[in-house]
């Protein structure tokens, strides 16, 4: 579950890769950063995990802000750094006893950089494709504790694993509307005897221009409509050495939202809901996610 | 600095009003799709030498830029700065003065 947080966090991450544009709210990009340029994104995300059918009845909530520096080196090639900070809560039923376990704190850093390979502007049009790729550096703590012991892995807010990740991305963009299609996968390292199940990741994301109907010569701002849809698959997690059957699986996430983009900053939210679930085992289901943000062009 | 005060106050004014021999140009920008890209070029564009005020327009792919008199815009270093800015500068066309 943590890690399926991470590939949550990195999502939004990525989904900041090309601050120039519009761009998705929960994928990638290929759309560049102004040479010499910053952007900042701030994303509030809230993720609730449920329907647990076991004996435990485990509730699982993780709420988290990410915080993102992103910097254009060079006209086709973006760096950015990203830091989530996370607050996790686990309700679970022991010996008849409904407890709650919890932890918080900043969790891990992402590197990663974009370079652009292919770009073809039109008048009012543009088609971008890029790659992408980076590490997860295990600066989170992976070793919390509360009254029962260490938190299990899910709570912890670290992995305590090197994790690496890369994708390739395209994006047509009119005036009208935005396109964009997103494929992604992450391997991950192993720490504390626990290794997460390698990840791959396929996004595509419609954005259309509800406001203004038509264009004038001084259109200051834009408000999008989003639909996206997101496939993502885990393979089991192994524990010491062994296949865990409680993990991994199959999620395909339908996610309306909402873009207001302007000159100089966009405000941003989506609803991210699960259509589809086929996880293993007791792998915990997720019940929704919502993230609410706001990207700053400097 | 006068002269620019006076005419950062007519564009506030939305008037659009150049000072008697300043030069206006007009770049085709292709690729210019939403404001956000459109704050990306103003930016950079304005940090040009002599550049007094920079506009985009959206509708048209079109970005208005008043130069100071007696300053000119090299058409390869406003190219390199759409190019930096991640767009891409189709043509460049001067104009005279929009007040005699």
């Amino acid at each position: 579950m943590s890690r399926i947080v991470h590939a949550l966090l990195t999502a939004l991450v990525l989904g900041l890769a090309h601050p120039v544009m519009a761009a998705p709210i929960t994928s990638n990009t290929a759309l560049p950063v102004a040479k010499g340029g910053f952007i900042v994104r701030e994303q509030l995300l809230r993720r609730s995990f449920e329907d647990d059918a076991g004996p435990a009845n485990r509730d699982l909530e993780v709420n988290g802000l990410l915080s993102i520096v992103g910097y254009g080196v060079a006209p086709r090639l973006a760096v950015f750094a990203a830091l989530p900070y996370l607050d996790k809560t686990l309700k679970v039923t022991i010996n008849g006893q409904r407890t709650n376990r919890s932890s918080e704190g900043f969790g891990d850093l992402k590197l990663f950089g974009r370079y652009t390979l292919l770009q073809r502007d039109a008048k009012s049009q543009t088609f971008r494709l890029g790659v992408f790729g980076g590490v997860k550096v295990p600066t989170g703590d992976d070793d919390k504790k509360d009254r029962f012991g260490r938190l299990p892995i899910p709570l912890q807010t670290g992995t305590g694993a090197w994790d690496s990740f890369a994708g390739i991305v395209a994006t047509y963009q009119t005036s009208d509307f935005q396109i964009d299609a997103q494929l992604s996968a992450e391997r991950n390292g192993e720490a504390n005897d626990f290794e997460a199940g390698n990840e791959i990741r396929a996004d595509l994301s419609v954005q259309y221009r509800f406001l203004p109907n038509t264009l004038n010569a001084d259109t200051q701002s834009f408000l999008y409509g989003v639909l996206e849809v997101t496939a993502f698959n885990q393979r089991k997690h192994r524990i010491a050495g062994m296949s865990d059957p409680n993990s991994g699986g199959t999620t395909v996430y339908l996610t309306p939202g909402i873009q207001y983009v302007t000159r100089k900053y966009i405000l941003e939210a989506a609803l991210q809901l699960p259509v589809q679930q086929n996880l293993h085992g007791t792998a915990l289901k997720t019940d929704y996610v919502f993230t609410a943000g706001f990207r700053v062009n400097f | 600095m006068k002269r620019h005060l006076v005419i950062a106050w007519l564009s506030m004014l939305g008037g659009g009003v150049a000072w008697a021999d300043d030069t206006h140009y007009q770049l085709h920008v292709d690729g210019l799709v939403c404001p956000f890209c459109a704050y990306s070029i103003e930016k950079n564009v304005g940090k040009l030498d002599g550049v007094i005020d920079v506009q985009a327009n959206l509708k048209e792919g079109l970005v208005s830029v008043l130069v100071a008199d007696g300053k000119t815009l090299d058409e390869e270093v406003v190219r390199q700065t759409i190019t930096n800015a991640g767009f891409t500068l189709v043509g460049i066309e001067s104009h005279e003065p929009a007040i005699r």
